[in-house]
């Protein structure tokens, strides 16, 4: 079956069974900064999103902000523009996840939040409270971020910023892209056309995170 | 030698399915993303200097409409999808496949510009509310009708099928068993040869397809379109839609002399009597991959 063949290497080739999901739409630059307790326990994590330009750009256009298009908003607007992406639906989760270890860390929702627009780039801020407070030993403290659904993409820039201790350090880690495209592949061998619930491990696992260690005060 | 030439086409398309299965696409798809970030940022550089009235924005635009388009389309896509199906299932000529290609991307983009003008300028809708109606209405109708070309080519398929075990039956009944006579017959009476399914390509076919790829409106474009009307610069936007139109034509028309060659490998390591017997086969299995992505995408769109 040489016709087969060929098409089924055509459809492969064509129609890119790779990811369509690596495919954002929105580039979400994010700073992230960990921030402990008097007690040396984490407490919380304060993100930084700049978003693309484009996105910015259309930000701008559908409030109708900056009319003579010079670059800087009014004092009204950049108070409009405040918060704008911090009124979360339910169940959306901020695209911010930790860890320690394996364990999921629980956050608050958004708090002391802000936006800014310079350089025709928007910016927002916002920290995420721990739940409870953790300590971070023997099992490294890991910030992932992403979109489950992958529309929107965060990549991590500039340092981490680790606020009241000494005696930890942060590395960014870059998803496998490799072993992405093979779990993204097996989600899509088993895909029963509920794609709400084959989505989340898919951005997952194409997620940057910040794995922070830390070894005992001496 | 030109037999060879073809088969080199279908050794090519092995060797793109070896490096897509041992994961040497994860370095192309790294550069892809990289690229579409960097052209979301010219683009919103293009537009912003249309905006301040910077001369020469204008050819950026369309520059990076263009870059665009090819970009978006080397992504995973539903016009290819059809494309190649239709290329591959049917005896269609390199050239006809090619204006069909082109025709569709043009139309696509010309589907773009009517839905937002008609929605957002002249029904009022929001930003949200023509993406919306775009991806909830749009892409599933879009899809259903991809759905439908497949269909169709398999429909076509079986019925050339039908023809062939319709001519067997009737040989067998006058040449009883001999085998050299029976190909010879079916080979040159009563079975589609070559030259009739290369006369198959009618308007008909040319109009399916065409609508087949066009309902299914590039986000890309309909963003494109809606920020500038929002920001008072519409025209350049639709220049900045059929730009994109003629990037996606380049990517279709590409897949399309794939395809074409690819088939025309495989014909050409059959030998000749069995050509038009393996033709129907070819529109089968094209047809029903087709059916097979369109409804992969329709789960996800819906």
């Amino acid at each position: 079956m040489i016709g087969k063949g060929v098409l089924i290497g055509a459809a492969i080739a064509l129609t890119g069974a790779s990811p369509a999901s690596a495919h954002p739409h929105i580039f979400i630059d994010t700073q992230i900064a960990i921030s402990f307790n008097a007690a040396g326990l984490a407490d919380g994590v304060r993100l930084s999103w700049a978003y693309d330009d484009l996105t910015s750009l259309q930000m701008i256009a559908d409030r109708g902000f900056d009319a003579d298009f010079d670059g800087v908003l009014t004092d009204a607007e950049a108070d409009a523009l405040s918060g704008f992406d911090m009124h979360w639906d339910a169940g959306y989760e901020g695209d911010t996840y930790v860890f320690v270890g394996d364990t999921p860390v629980l956050l608050q929702g958004p708090s002391d939040w802000g936006a800014t627009y310079a350089n025709d780039v928007v910016t927002s801020v916002h920290t995420r409270r721990f739940t409870t407070p953790v300590a971070v030993a023997d099992l490294p403290l890991v910030v992932r971020v992403y979109d489950p659904s992958l529309y929107s993409g965060y990549f991590i820039v500039g340092e981490p910023t680790l606020m009241g201790s000494s005696h930890c350090t942060a590395e960014i880690r870059k998803p496998d892209l490799v072993a992405a495209n093979k779990l993204f592949e097996a989600a899509l061998a088993q895909m029963s056309g509920d794609v709400e619930n084959d989505y989340p491990a898919l951005g997952s696992a194409y997620a940057e995170e910040v794995r922070i260690t830390c070894n005992a005060p001496s | 030698m030109q037999r060879a030439l073809l088969i080199l086409g279908f050794v090519l398309l092995g060797l793109l399915a070896v490096l897509w299965a041992t994961g040497g696409f994860a370095a192309l798809q790294t550069w892809v993303l990289a690229g579409q970030r960097e052209v979301q940022s010219t683009l919103a550089d293009a537009v912003r200097q249309i905006k301040r009235g910077q001369p020469g924005a204008f050819l950026a635009l369309l520059s990076v409409c263009f870059t665009y388009g090819v970009l978006h389309a080397a992504g995973p896509g539903h016009g290819k999808v059809v494309i190649s199906g239709y290329g591959m299932g049917r005896r269609v000529p390199l050239l006809s496949l090619s204006l069909i290609s082109f025709g569709a991307s043009m139309a696509q983009a010309a589907v773009a510009v009517a839905f937002v003008y008609a929605g957002v300028a002249v029904l009022g809708w929001t930003r949200e509310r023509a993406h919306g109606v775009a991806d909830q209405i749009m892409a599933p109708v879009g899809t259903l009708a991809i759905c439908g070309v497949g269909l169709w080519l398999m429909w076509r398929g079986l019925r050339g099928l039908q023809r062939q075990f319709a001519v067997k039956a009737h040989d067998a009944h006058h040449h009883g068993d001999d085998p050299h006579v029976h190909d010879e017959h079916c080979g040159h009476a009563h079975g589609p040869s070559v030259a009739d399914m290369d006369r198959l390509t009618s308007w008909r076919d040319v109009a399916v397809l065409i609508i087949g790829i066009a309902l299914r409106p590039c986000t890309g474009a309909l963003f494109l379109l809606i920020l500038t009307w929002q920001l008072g610069i519409g025209a350049s936007g639709v220049a900045g839609a059929f730009a994109m139109g003629l990037g996606t034509a380049l990517v279709t028309i590409s897949v399309a002399v794939l395809s074409v060659w690819s088939r025309e490998g495989a014909l050409a390591s059959l030998p000749a009597q069995t050509v038009a017997r393996a033709l129907p086969w070819f529109e089968m299995i094209a047809g029903g991959l087709v059916v097979v992505i369109a409804l992969t995408m329709f789960s996800q769109v819906l």
